[in-house]
């Protein structure tokens, strides 16, 4: 059953400069255990999905339609304490840029402690020992010298480690990562992987991992949905989404990613940009940049397509 | 290897650290020997700290070394100070792309004057029509049109800003380019284009690269040699396929074997934990690598490893290398 569904989902911003259409009935679900990995190029809206789910979108952000659903709860609806009450207990987020997410003056451990006196049943002089528990659990060396540390003496590597410590303390069933690894050494990125994924396999948390890096999307999700310009446009199981893409944009995002057997004559690029989300737009809005298009792919609302059980595209030209 | 270019000897660069013991030095870079041949592509790679930014910096001729030279075709740049080679014709020879063309273009400079301006501080030339000549060929050169010329930074895409960058540096027509991590900050659809311009103009302008990146399979899709650095040392040359399927260097093998690769899913690989020792005064007969590093021996406490050959054009500093892949130690 799934944890995390998402249906229908659409936010608009409003701006001075005209309402963004962000995103457009997006609609996904991560099953108990799963990693679900989102991609796409900025300005797709993976960041924008994240924020949604987790409510954390600002003022000018309206939910126009759908349905967000964790565990049964519906969130939308969902009055602001009992949200509260799930975020950081139910649900958690690793932020991309560590540094900027920690509070740069207080301990790291200390704020460990606070998030589990927040949201954990623990007695007050439990606090401190579960904390360094959880910097042990995402093998933080020498934990108990580490909580005494201010973020600015830590790596960013470190920093990170600390904040995924601080996000699975209570031991969420939702785990969103947005770019978790963003800005750090590859060395340093396949450590902090590879806990992500061992703790979503063992601990069963469903995890959403948005990434624009197909190659690392690959290799830890389970399964992958493609965003662009808003919409979902393809969602498979990772396999049969590398070795059969069925949307144009997939297959040339796959042509532009570099991956160790690709020499520079096979490398792509994908012609044209994202279209500007304050105009006008067709039904698909890839169909500027697409070589496929047909007239009607500008005139009828655009059906989703199951090619396989799981596999489902938003074309009407699949490959 | 084609005739030097560019040779780096014995060079090093120290910080003083503030508010730390007297005396305390930083070894940024720390006696550091490489050659560049002309038309040659060299990756250089590495995990942030371990001096790639210093090197690009010294090599670059932006910063004076501590000790040891920086040679260009045989003529030694680092007789005189800095300030004093910006003066020298020497200057636009090496030029440098930097990282993030949105930070490091003057926001105020219409896309023209920021190709312009090199070509008066180190050509000499004025504004005129020979002016206005240079800075349309060299737009058309990196495929930026005409009419965005006179745009600002902030009215141009990320690839459009890259192009800019890199249109100011081979304005000048350098023989040695060193591109910082040229195409981080961009999209993957952009980065593509921009890769293909950066090999197309090294074989139209026949120039040398020094290309540093922390994404591998970009490096290895550019350059024919790459350098891997850990603290302030260079631990392996080589050629890049080598590099890439039998690295001999414990550390080049985890920074491989770190690239995402969906084709080895769930493979158990070696991972590398922990964090690089401190940069700060290390023990000079001690590896750096030592600690961190799966084997460890006694040995490698008690002697700095040099570089050594172990193949042709392949060089590791380690006292254990690995044994090639494939292949019998």
């Amino acid at each position: 059953m799934a944890q995390l569904e998402i249906d229908n989902l659409s936010v608009e911003f409003r701006t001075r400069h005209g309402v963004v259409r962000a995103l457009e009935s997006v609609s996904f679900s991560v099953a108990r255990g799963e990693i679900l990995g989102v991609v796409g190029e900025s300005g797709s809206g993976k960041s924008v999905t994240a924020y949604t789910v987790m409510a954390l979108n600002d003022d000018a952000a309206e939910i126009t339609s759908g349905r967000i659903t964790m565990g049964g709860i519906d969130l939308l609806a969902a009055r602001p304490e009992a949200l509260r009450e799930l975020r950081g207990r139910e649900m958690a987020m690793i932020f991309q840029s560590p540094r900027t997410a920690l509070n740069p003056i207080r301990k790291v451990g200390k704020q460990i402690e606070d998030v589990l006196q927040e949201h954990a049943n623990l007695p007050s002089r439990e606090l401190k020992r579960a904390a360094i528990e959880a910097l042990a659990r995402v093998r933080i060396p020498d934990p108990e010298r580490r909580a005494e540390a201010y973020p600015f003496e830590l790596s960013g590597g470190m920093c990170q480690r600390v904040m995924i410590a601080m996000a699975l303390a209570c031991a969420p069933s939702v785990l969103i990562a947005d770019e978790p690894t963003t800005g750090l050494d590859v060395t340093t990125q396949a450590v902090i992987m590879d806990l992500i994924r061992d703790m979503s396999h063992t601990a069963r948390m469903s995890t959403l991992l948005i990434t624009h890096d197909l190659g690392l999307a690959g290799e830890y999700c389970d399964r992958i949905a493609v965003m662009h310009a808003g919409h979902i446009v393809e969602i498979a199981a990772t396999e049969t989404l590398l070795a059969h893409p069925a949307h144009p944009y997939t297959r040339q995002l796959l042509a532009a990613t570099p991956v160790p057997e690709t020499r520079l004559d096979g490398l792509m690029s994908i012609p044209g940009q994202l279209p500007d989300l304050r105009k006008a737009l067709p039904p698909c809005r890839f169909s500027g940049r697409c070589e496929r298009r047909q007239p009607v792919c500008d005139e009828s609302e655009l059906p989703w397509t199951e090619l396989s059980p799981g596999h489902v595209v938003r074309c009407r030209f699949p490959l | 290897m084609t005739a030097p270019l560019l040779e780096a000897r014995s060079l090093s660069k120290f910080y003083p650290v503030k508010g730390a013991a007297r005396g305390a030095t930083l070894h940024a870079v720390d006696d550091v020997d490489l050659v560049i041949g002309t038309g040659e592509s060299v990756g250089l790679v590495g995990e942030s700290g371990c001096g790639k930014s210093t090197m690009v910096r010294l090599l670059g001729r932006l910063i004076d070394p501590t000790a040891g030279k920086v040679l260009l075709g045989g003529e030694e740049l680092t007789a005189m100070s800095q300030e004093s080679f910006v003066a020298t014709p020497g200057r636009r020879r090496i030029q440098v792309v930097f990282q993030d063309a949105t930070e490091s273009l003057n926001p105020s400079m219409r896309a023209f004057q920021a190709i312009a301006d090199p070509l008066k501080r180190l050509l000499g030339l004025r504004n005129g029509p020979e002016m206005e000549a240079r800075v349309r060929a060299t737009a058309a050169l990196v495929g930026l049109p005409d009419e965005l010329l006179q745009r600002y930074p902030h009215q141009l895409s990320g690839g459009q800003r890259a192009r800019v960058g890199i249109a100011r540096a081979v304005a000048v027509e350098p023989s040695l380019l060193i591109l910082d991590e040229p195409t981080s900050a961009l999209d993957v659809s952009v980065q593509a284009v921009i890769l293909k311009l950066l090999a197309d103009l090294r074989d139209r302008l026949s120039m040398s690269y020094l290309f540093v990146s922390h994404d591998l399979n970009v490096v290895r899709l550019l350059c024919s040699r790459v350098v891997v650095m850990y603290l302030g040392k260079i631990v392996e040359i080589a050629p890049a396929e080598t590099l890439f399927t039998s690295p001999r260097h414990p550390y080049s093998q985890a920074l491989v074997a770190a690239i995402p690769d969906p084709a080895r899913r769930g493979e158990a690989r070696p991972r590398l934990d922990g964090s690089p020792s401190s940069p700060i005064d290390p023990e000079p007969t001690v590896c750096r690598f030592y600690g961190r590093c799966p084997r460890s021996e006694p040995l490698c406490a008690k002697a700095m490893p040099p570089l050594r050959a172990v193949g042709p054009g392949h060089f590791a500093a380690c006292h254990f290398p690995l044994s090639p892949a494939g292949g019998i130690s």
